[in-house]
């Protein structure tokens, strides 16, 4: 694509060629949906010598025209020359294409503004002095919805003198255009196969790379790559590993041709001739990412922290008040039929784990589909905040005793879960999970991150591991009759105790209002504040024994929540201290050799919140960042945002928090822990920790 | 850990792959089996047909370079030399209702008799499940199915990606040559081609 900043030139060179055009000149096309110009980088050439011709492309928004391998469907453009003996015409050099998806199918092109460049050689034998007729005769296709064939003959002439002159007035065009042609790959490349299909492996230097964009391979072959299908890169010290989805013609050996796109900012695409290596053994890129973390196979270290991160998570803030509710639970029933506490300690773990797998399978099935998505997706929704914040009221209001049971619908979240029967057991673990979210436990993350890699069936045993972690302490006390004995005694404290859970229950509500200020604002609020009055009133009613009121109130409450929109979201709070994160900035600040720390936070992470209130704030803080002259980026991915998700899983993680260092030298970014303190954030500031 | 690797399978398997997604078909394997209306109303399984050769022709009447093989009449007559040689021929619209090319039956039979077309069916599988199910990406993407039902080509229609009717002069017809190799028991040169044209219009 070509910069805007050459817009300005190429009026003006639109406004001389409307001024003096040659006779029988035909050098622009134009249709109701492109602009096709026909532009020469030499004012004259000298015999012998080559010039360059561009045909410039203006297309209309939402039109487009194709590269050499226009992908699923399309065509790319062809020429046929006409040309006096002995001049030859090359072939068209291709900038590197975008991707114009349709989903199901996946094109490869260009829109807006794209030239192609064509040499034309000029025989020494030519008679100086004397212009090179040219006819060219082009066919392109152009499409939206639908598709449109153009057609154009241009004719014109190339000047010819005693030595080449080139235009300077058309030189910002063809600079541009050379801008964008993919350049030789300073690396190696070759092609090898592991369990999922063909690799591309690209051995070079990625420092400036690494992490930054979302790199993908463009064949030249039409049929050797799926092109819609994702294609995951592995990036590591010394190069990266692209994950190509087969097409139906993949090149068996011999060589994978096309370009490598690296998506970084300012980067050119490279070129790629890589020999196809099946069944050889693969020739190892230089890596320095520990081998389990890097490619399946080393699954159990995965599971070990999965199931550790979702042990902890029992500890998590989130967590603790379904769970105490659960061990009051059990307190109870302690001295009942021990094969009824086992089969209540297997029904929580099944729900635990059910509702795992389903968050799990859902995310990553949306992300099959192509959506950037993350652990955490299910509360970037503010109808899933509001109905959370609902249900927690619920539960809350049941806890002191404001509520009787069952009162329909909304009674359905705090009933299963009371119930004291298998149902409510197995909604107090899926409750558990979905209360969980908002907290990452150490562990936690790098092992979601991991499994978002791998293939889906490793993928759901990762989230089966965490939910089995999360499980596991009520599984251990309801089967270990010995353990039941430290919970205390049953009696009437239990009552007090119960309805002092509700308060937990209440401070999460206005946590979650807090949240959906920050997702749908104060309209928002609003509507989740009348939906809590509403279902208080058809509380008190149901009491009052007027049913059918309370179930106007609770139709009513239900009858908000389509109102609740996503709100173009707030700035998030800044301090002072921080700019909000975009990867161009990061990468301005870094080219400029000035360390940076990247916070990526959300609203509903409470692991993030407690961590900035903890060391990401203040005047300590402030003071560490001027001390060693350090740039502090935040994103805030509190709502859905594709650039934030893509830089988690660059990062290899699925979900929030993410710290990243990036020194200031160009040395390999570090990644922080999920739970941050002062003194860790000075030692990796100052450099007086080596990198983990 | 056993129990837990199976719970993930099973739910792995309800999951399945995204409605959304294209299959891959592989040459050589069992082509997928579909049932859909035809043109008339009336049900066609591909298993109607075992044991003959079938022909699966993806079809937009507005694109130009569908336009292209019908405008010079040559898909015509590879259809007519194609039922000569007892191969089925199935055109299959994939269009969304209100996108290009989408056509209920009235409409499918009109464009087959105005331009004196010859396939044995017409399906309409306006929601795309046909198309998606072989990967049809463009219009005309061609398939070609043996008589032990194995997929024997997919691809291009002939060589010439362009909607140019000259350039129909001198073009090497892809499913002629599947179809002439299959006759006499030879394998298909070319098992597999790019597929030119428009985009599949699938619903959204």
């Amino acid at each position: 694509m070509i910069p805007t900043r050459v817009l300005p030139a190429l009026a003006a060179l639109l406004l001389l060629f409307g001024a003096a055009p040659a006779a029988a000149e035909v050098t622009a096309i134009a249709t109701q949906r492109s602009i096709v110009e026909l532009r020469q980088e030499n004012a004259a050439t000298a015999p012998g010598d080559t010039n360059m011709l561009a045909f410039h492309f203006d297309l209309e928004p939402g039109w487009h025209t194709y590269w050499r391998n226009p992908g699923d469907s399309g065509m790319e453009m062809s020429l046929a020359w006409e040309l006096p003996e002995g001049v030859t015409a090359g072939d068209i050099q291709w900038p590197a294409p975008e991707r114009i998806e349709a989903p199901p199918l996946m094109t490869y092109g260009f829109d807006g503004m794209v030239a192609f460049l064509v040499p034309v050689s000029v025989p020494r034998s030519w008679p100086t002095g004397r212009p090179v007729p040219v006819k060219v005769s082009a066919d392109w296709l152009v499409c939206e919805e639908i598709c449109i064939p153009e057609h154009g003959e241009f004719s014109f002439e190339i000047a010819t003198a005693a030595a080449t002159r080139k235009d300077p007035g058309i030189r910002p065009l063809f600079d541009a255009a050379r801008a964008d042609l993919p350049v030789p790959l300073p690396g190696t490349a070759h092609v090898t196969r592991d369990a999922e299909g063909p690799v591309l492996v690209v051995s070079m230097d990625t420092t400036r790379h690494y992490a930054w964009g979302t790199p993908y391979f463009y064949a030249f072959s039409g049929t050797a790559i799926d092109h819609p299908k994702p294609q995951r890169a592995d990036w590591m010290e010394g190069g990266l590993a692209l994950h190509l989805p087969e097409g139906a013609k993949f090149p068996g050996d011999g060589m994978l041709d096309g370009v490598l796109d690296l998506a970084a900012p300012d980067m050119p695409a490279y070129v790629i001739s890589a020999p196809v290596m099946e069944g050889s053994a693969a020739v190892p890129v230089n890596m320095d990412v520990p081998e389990e973390q890097r490619m399946p196979g080393g699954l159990g270290p995965i599971l070990l922290a999965a199931f550790l991160g979702g042990l902890i998570l029992n500890l998590m803030p989130c967590v603790f008040p379904v769970l105490a509710l659960k061990a009051l639970d059990l307190a109870k029933k302690g001295g009942q039929d021990p094969v009824l506490r086992i089969r209540g300690g297997l029904v929580y773990t099944l729900g635990v784990l059910s509702t795992f797998l389903a968050l799990g399978g859902l995310l990553l099935w949306l992300k099959s589909g192509g959506t950037a998505l993350g652990w955490g997706f299910q509360l970037q929704n503010p109808l899933m905040i509001a109905g959370l914040a609902w249900l927690l009221f619920g539960v809350g209001l049941f806890l002191v005793d404001l509520v009787p049971f069952g009162i329909g619908p909304v009674g359905v979240g705090e009933e299963l879960t009371r119930r004291g029967g298998a149902v409510g057991t197995f909604f107090t673990g899926a409750l558990a999970v979905v209360v969980a979210t908002p907290c990452t436990a150490p562990f936690m993350a790098t092992a979601l991150g991991v499994a978002l890699t791998l293939p889906a069936g490793q993928a759901l045993t990762v989230f089966a591991a965490l939910g089995f972690g999360l499980a596991f302490p009520f599984l251990l006390l309801s089967v270990v009759p010995v353990l039941g004995r430290i919970l205390p005694r049953p009696g009437p404290w239990m009552e007090g105790f119960r309805q002092f859970l509700a308060f937990p229950m209440f401070a999460s509500v206005a946590w979650l209002i807090w949240v959906l200020a920050r997702q749908a604002g104060a309209d928002g609020v609003l509507i989740a504040l009348s939906g809590m009055v509403l279902l208080s009133f058809a509380a008190w009613c149901k009491m009052r024994k007027h049913g059918f009121v309370a179930l106007l109130a609770l139709v009513g409450a239900l009858a908000l929540l389509p109102r609740l929109h996503m709100q173009e979201a707030e700035a998030a709070t800044l301090s002072a201290e921080a700019e909000p994160f975009s990867e161009t900035r990061l990468m301005e600040i870094l080219t400029r050799n000035q360390p940076a720390l990247v916070n990526i936070t959300a609203a509903w992470c409470l692991t993030c919140k407690l961590n900035e209130v903890r060391a990401l704030e203040g005047p300590e803080f402030r003071a560490l960042l001027e001390e060693t002259g350090t740039a502090y980026l935040l994103g805030d991915w509190t709502s859905r945002d594709p650039e934030l998700s893509g830089y988690l899983a660059r990062n290899g993680r699925a979900g929030v928090p993410l710290y990243v260092y990036y020194p200031g030298n160009g040395g390999m970014p570090v990644l922080l822990d999920q739970i941050l303190s002062p003194d860790y954030l000075r030692r990796i500031l100052t450099g007086s920790e080596a990198k983990s | 850990m056993k129990f837990l690797t199976n719970l993930a399978l099973a739910a792995l398997m309800i999951l399945a792959a995204p409605a959304a997604a294209l299959a891959a078909p592989q040459i050589g394997a069992p082509a997928p089996g579909f049932t859909a209306a035809d043109s008339n109303g009336d049900s066609v399984s591909l298993s109607d047909f075992a044991g003959r050769t079938v022909v699966l022709e993806w079809t937009n009447d507005g694109c130009p370079f569908v336009r292209k093989h019908y405008g010079s009449g040559n898909m015509q007559q590879l259809q007519r030399e194609a039922a000569d040689a007892g191969v089925v021929w199935l055109s299959v619209i994939s269009s969304a209702p209100g996108k290009q090319g989408y056509a209920d039956g009235t409409r499918a039979n009109e464009l087959t008799a105005s331009r004196e077309a010859a396939p044995a069916h017409v399906l309409l599988d306006p929601e795309g499940s046909i198309g998606r199910l072989y990967g049809a990406t463009a219009t005309p993407h061609m398939f070609v199915i043996d008589g032990n039902g194995a997929l024997a080509y997919m691809g291009a229609i002939d060589d010439r990606p362009s909607p140019n009717p000259a350039s129909l002069q001198g073009a090497r017809n892809y499913v002629r040559e599947a179809l002439a190799s299959l006759a006499s028991g030879q394998p298909v040169a070319e098992p597999v081609t790019q597929a030119y044209g428009c985009a599949v219009k699938y619903g959204g």
